[in-house]
């Protein structure tokens, strides 16, 4: 056996500290987080900069007296719900990429690579296409939920799929997992295709922006949509933590250290499908995000769930802002699509990881 | 107790108990349903027939967290995707439902490391352990599970280890059966499937023997470890002897040797004993 050295000794006493420099983490996070979502609010085409930001939002407020109430408008009815939706969008999107690589045991699960966001922005599209059509009660009755749900459904369908495919293995090949997630990407894609040929020009214009992902049409309804799937994963992230702690090592395992398996695998199927349907509903196919955040955060602090998922909410919540944020003033006035932001910094990576894996065997 | 798949009886007909504080091993030829035991007595599979009592309780009726804090088990072998380090793999034993967030559970981990004698590697990867540097850590695992939620008074622990031994070298073998001889020693229930039947015989307080899914014999060391046991049992010659210190011991019968027995064995006293091993 090896003798100990300073280093390994050090191991020993990594547990309080470590303990104390997650929930530090975790603070300095949410600081960026916020930080990422104040400049958000300050960047745009309209005058409202950093320096009159605080004048503006005390107007909205009512504490000051306003500037003729256009840029309050700007802000309250543009900026912030733009800003809350690349917030949910970031966060939905990395926790739901933690998951999915804790429960298929692969780090290179992503709802985009692997076809749940494709299938979500099938569906929804398909209920933009045909929802007036044939199923205007249901419609109607959902109201500003209608594409959300829409979309859940879609991304639900394509995480059973994978579900299936992998249930019961001990782990899944990066292959198999991948090479599912092309077809389930392609065959939604290709129906996509279909819907917009069968659809008027409005919806076919829209197709570019739901495979690239943009959150241009954000609004308060929009807002309002997401909210139960946000409160929804909110509400079951700590029960998830613990569960996928100990998926991590088997289902067999999970069992055996009190994991309801099946319980927690239909949780977790739901949970991200809705996560995935509700982000997707709003600003399209956004790719890369899942994969980026928590491998970020693993390299930094391990794969602990019980940090993994809320430092990746607040991680992916920043870098989609950021992104949301480089999408507006890039190519102003006019907007580059959100996905394409995300594709170029979060491909690259990707191919990193995919490369490294093949050196390593 | 019966288990059957597909019309396959698979463990028929077996009945054991294991005392709190004792370490049982069950040996038995490939195939003859030992793991397939431990994952009935694990709560993993349900009986087709008959019934488990974990402390007098159906196991059937145990809700699969709180049968957490009182039954952990060791896998044959356990893959990980994520690099954990030593330490957070053991913790991970503590993780789980039915405990807190956050807490104390890394002393928890870091003392069930000690125990197997693994502190000095708690910061290192689990990728980068040994065989049997990794088998211990899941053992560590299992105890800091077993640790976290103490039992009240009646109440048994019981560890499950599936082949914790197999691919590791005599000084790794030794090394993990003292981590489980210890968990007995401090009180819990340890139910072992081995292979290595000297080793079962040199460390277990009882030995099970199985084959074709049936309890073929229960019994101390010195009363399975017996050339005609052992020989039906694996259906092949085999030749039990004792050492010195009266540890039963067997070897495969080889070719040609005087007496059917192994020759360099000439030394040491023929014939089982009866009195208990001094172990």
């Amino acid at each position: 056996m090896l003798k100990p050295t300073p280093a390994e000794d050090l191991g020993k006493r990594v547990g309080p500290a470590r303990e104390r420099a997650r929930a530090r983490g975790l603070l300095g996070l949410a600081a960026v987080f916020l930080l990422a979502a104040f400049l958000s609010l300050s960047v745009g085409p309209s005058g409202i900069t950093l320096l009159s930001l605080p004048q503006v939002l005390g107007e909205v407020m009512g504490y000051s007296a306003g500037t003729g109430g256009h840029e309050a408008l700007v802000l309250l009815d543009i900026r912030l719900p733009r800003t809350l939706l690349a917030m949910y969008v970031g966060a939905a999107l990395a926790v739901s990429g933690a998951i999915m690589q804790g429960m298929f045991r692969n780090p290179l699960a992503d709802p985009g690579l692997i076809g749940v966001s494709s299938g979500a922005a099938l569906f929804a599209v398909a209920m933009i296409a045909f929802g007036d059509a044939y199923l205007p009660a249901l419609k109607a009755l959902l109201g500003v939920h209608a594409l959300p749900v829409a979309a859940f459904a879609g991304g639900l369908g394509a995480t059973a799929v994978l579900v299936g495919l992998t249930s019961g293995r001990r782990t899944i090949s990066t292959g198999t997992l991948l090479l599912a997630g092309v077809a389930l990407a392609a065959l939604a894609s290709a129906l996509m295709g279909v819907v917009a040929y069968l659809s008027d020009d409005r919806a076919l214009r829209d197709l570019t922006l739901w495979t690239l992902g943009s959150l241009a049409g954000a609004s308060w309804s929009k807002v309002i949509g997401t909210l139960p799937f946000a409160l929804l994963l909110a509400l079951l992230l700590p029960r998830l933590m613990r569960d996928l702690n100990g998926l991590l090592l088997g289902e067999a395992e999970a069992y055996h250290l009190g994991v309801n398996v099946q319980r927690a695998k239909l949780v977790i199927v739901f949970v991200t499908a809705g996560a995935v349907g509700a982000a997707v509903a709003v600003a399209g196919i956004v790719g890369f995000i899942g994969i980026v955040t928590p491998h970020i955060i693993r390299l930094v602090a391990g794969p602990d769930h019980r940090f993994l998922l809320p430092a990746s909410a607040l991680l992916g919540g920043s870098l989609a802002v950021a992104a949301d944020m480089v999408a507006r003033v890039a190519v102003a006035p006019a907007e580059l699509p959100l996905g394409i932001i995300t594709a170029l910094i979060g491909a690259p990576f990707f191919l990193h990881l995919v490369l490294r894996r093949g050196a390593n065997g | 107790m019966r288990f059957e798949i597909g019309g396959k009886r698979l463990v028929d007909d077996v009945s054991l108990a294991i005392p709190a504080g004792r370490m049982v091993g069950i040996l038995g030829p490939n195939g003859a349903g030992k793991s397939t035991f431990l994952k009935l007595v694990s709560g993993e599979h349900k009986p087709t027939a008959g019934h488990i009592l974990f402390d007098g309780v159906p196991l059937a009726q145990a809700h699969p967290a709180l049968l957490a804090r009182r039954r952990a088990v060791v896998p044959q072998s356990s893959q990980l995707a994520f690099s954990f380090s030593a330490l957070e793999v053991v913790s991970l034993g503590a993780s789980v439902p039915g405990f807190g967030l956050c807490g104390d559970h890394i002393h928890a981990a870091e003392a069930a490391l000690e125990r197997v004698g693994l502190a000095h590697l708690a910061g290192r990867k689990y990728t980068d352990l040994s065989g049997g540097e990794r088998q211990r850590v899941h053992i560590a695992r299992a105890m800091c599970q077993l640790a976290t939620a103490p039992p009240s008074p009646g109440e048994t622990l019981l560890l499950l280890v599936d082949e914790p031994t197999s691919n590791l070298d005599i000084g790794h073998q030794r090394r993990v059966l003292e981590a489980l001889r210890e968990a007995a020693a401090e009180g819990a229930a340890v139910l072992a499937v081995l292979h290595d039947i000297n080793l079962a015989a040199g460390y277990c307080d009882s030995l099970a023997l199985m084959r074709e899914g049936r309890l073929i014999a229960h019994g101390r060391p010195e009363e399975i470890v017996r050339d005609d046991l052992l020989s039906h049992t694996y259906g092949c010659a085999l030749d039990a002897n004792q050492t010195p210190s009266r540890t039963p011991f067997v070897l495969p019968v080889t070719r040609d040797a005087p007496d059917g027995g192994a020759p360099m064995l000439n030394g040491f006293s023929r014939r089982h004993h009866t009195e208990p091993s001094s172990r």
